[in-house]
């Protein structure tokens, strides 16, 4: 079975004769969280509503038609649109649709509105919603329908907090039954929190991240610092953070804080770690070198230092942070 | 004075009066619902479809709005009176003739106001049809239930038009007595004799009909939703 949910080579999309879209290549695995990061205008909308299969590409390769999308995949907008009528109404329409009798129909709606917190207003108009519970249905209907792809615009704009934990909580219930969801934001932190992936964009085009990413938990807190846990298909690892009393699920580490050296060094740096070069790509003036310390790091640095400690794949080196420079979310 | 016994006259339940509010009623309304069918239909073309000449339609539409009652009267008198090609189906002077003048009358207001109504509809809403798997004709009933307010504003916007209009009625129906005399033809007939209790009995009912009309859009409004 395919593991990929879409893959798409030199693809394209024009707005009348704008290029909204170019993507060189982009492959997205099934049954992960995936968060398209950018700014407005960076191209989210376009990207997820070509995963839905609510427009097509002008020119390029996908895996899956535009119809395949359409059929797999529920997309909710940034502003969902409401059906006039009842909460009960807008997801038993969708419900109806589906072919879904009457008696499964109560059920599943009963079920979402509970998970969405809205089942006390099953029958108040959906157009007298407040933004948030408005959002929080809008999921909900996607949800009622259990889409095997669920694709979310900018979740988290302009909501209180209660819609974005109950969402957040939404995101994770089918993250934990290995479902894929693929969702567009431009706050950080609900990004890092939900993420598996993050796919950063602007002007149209995927670049290229400035961050180290991962998942994990905290382990370890103390006055000063708290340990990191790391899970990774690489192994796992433990990374020095800022003290923090907040549950954190995510560690993000730029790649400009990492400094490499030959050796193992005495120096204020928590974090210092082992690793062979596995990946050493040129990229302007500068370089990208991906480490293998147990999970993949990634360091920037001038084509100066590639010079100077001759740097070339499967070379050992060290890799060194500060506790300060790891943020947590 | 006039005024209480145009009062009176609506009060009494006067047979007259009655007999011609109902006659203008029921031609306007059988009038409007003839060319809502079409309306819709073609409105909901405009609205959803890419031709060759779209924008020439939509032109001619709207132009048709504003074309004068007389025209359309004198347009459809001469098709149907006895030298005409439809001549021999012997429609002038008879409350048909009144049908069809106001038909056309209100045809391409419907049409192009029900265009405008659906051609506004939120991009949202068909996507979010679309992402659920809808079906092309219960997208277009959804589409037709989430801009009804709209469509019925079209629709009575035309019956507007055709219940206040007097140039189709006088030309086509010939304001015969106890046959095609219409609530407008009265008025200006009356008037014309100085004999203004009718007109204004008339008149009241008229503005009435309006005011019914429009309530109705109203509490259909607050309802929307």
């Amino acid at each position: 079975m395919d593991s990929l949910m879409i893959k798409m080579d030199d693809l394209e999309y024009f707005y009348d004769k704008n290029q909204a879209l170019s993507i060189n290549h982009l492959s997205i695995k099934k049954g992960i969280t995936t968060v398209f990061l950018g700014s407005n205008g960076s191209g989210k909308t376009t990207i997820l509503k070509m995963l839905s299969g609510l427009i097509y590409p002008s020119r390029g390769v996908m895996n899956n038609t535009s119809e395949e999308l359409e059929k797999k995949s529920v997309m909710v907008h940034q502003v969902p649109y409401m059906f006039s009528g009842t909460v009960k109404y807008n997801i038993d329409f969708v419900l109806k649709n589906k072919k879904i009798k009457k008696d499964n129909r109560i059920k599943i709606i009963n079920n979402v509105l509970k998970q969405a917190d809205l089942f006390h207003l099953i029958q108040r108009k959906a157009s007298e919603l407040s933004g948030g519970e408005k959002q929080r249905l809008a999921i909900a209907r996607a949800i009622s329908v259990d889409p095997e792809n669920l694709i979310l615009d900018e979740p988290f704009a302009h909501i209180d907090i209660k819609s974005r934990e109950l969402i957040a909580g939404l995101i994770f219930q089918r993250a934990e039954l290995q479902k894929t969801t693929i969702l567009s934001t431009h706050d950080l932190t609900s990004a890092y929190r939900l993420a598996d992936r993050i796919i950063y964009l602007e002007d149209g085009k995927i670049k290229e991240p400035e961050y180290n990413f991962f998942k994990g938990n905290i382990s370890h807190r103390d006055d000063h610092f708290c340990s990191f846990y790391s899970q990774s298909e690489k192994g796992n690892i433990t990374i020095f953070a800022p003290a923090s009393e907040k549950d954190h699920k995510a560690v993000v580490i730029p790649y400009r804080d990492i400094f490499l050296t030959r050796d193992k060094i005495e120096s204020s740096a928590q974090n210092q770690l082992s690793g062979e070069i596995v990946l050493l790509r040129k990229s302007g003036s500068q370089f990208f070198v991906t480490i293998d310390c147990g999970l993949e790091l990634k360091a920037v640095i001038t084509d100066l230092s590639v010079k100077k400690f001759q740097l070339k794949e499967k070379k050992k080196i060290y890799v060194n942070f500060k506790a300060s420079a790891v943020r947590l979310y | 004075m006039v005024f209480v016994k145009a009062v009176a006259l609506i009060l009494s339940m006067d047979k007259e009066v009655l007999f011609i509010s109902m006659t203008s009623l029921s031609m306007a309304v059988t009038s409007t619902i003839i060319a809502t069918i079409p309306a819709l239909f073609l409105g909901t073309i405009l609205s959803i479809k890419k031709f060759p000449g779209k924008s020439i339609v939509i032109i001619i539409l709207n132009s048709l709005m504003a074309m004068p009652t007389v025209v359309i009267g004198l347009i459809i008198y001469s098709m149907i009176s006895r030298s005409g090609p439809l001549g021999q189906l012997g429609l002038l002077f008879t409350p048909w003739a009144i049908i069809i003048g106001q038909s056309v009358l209100s045809f391409p207001i419907i049409t192009s106001l029900v265009y405008s109504a659906l051609s506004k509809v939120d991009i949202e809403l068909t996507e979010t049809l679309d992402t659920f798997g809808t079906g092309r004709f219960k997208k277009l009933y959804m589409i037709f239930r989430e801009s009804r307010i709209a469509v019925l504003s079209a629709i009575l916007s035309g019956f507007g038009r055709v219940i206040g209009e007097v140039g189709v009625s006088m030309m086509l129906g010939g304001n015969i007595r106890w046959f095609t005399r219409t609530i407008t033809t009265t008025i200006a007939l009356e008037t014309s004799k100085g004999e203004f209790e009718l007109a204004l009995a008339l008149g009241i009912v008229l503005i009435f009909i309006s005011f019914t009309v429009n309530t109705l859009l109203h509490i259909g409004v607050k309802s929307h939703g």
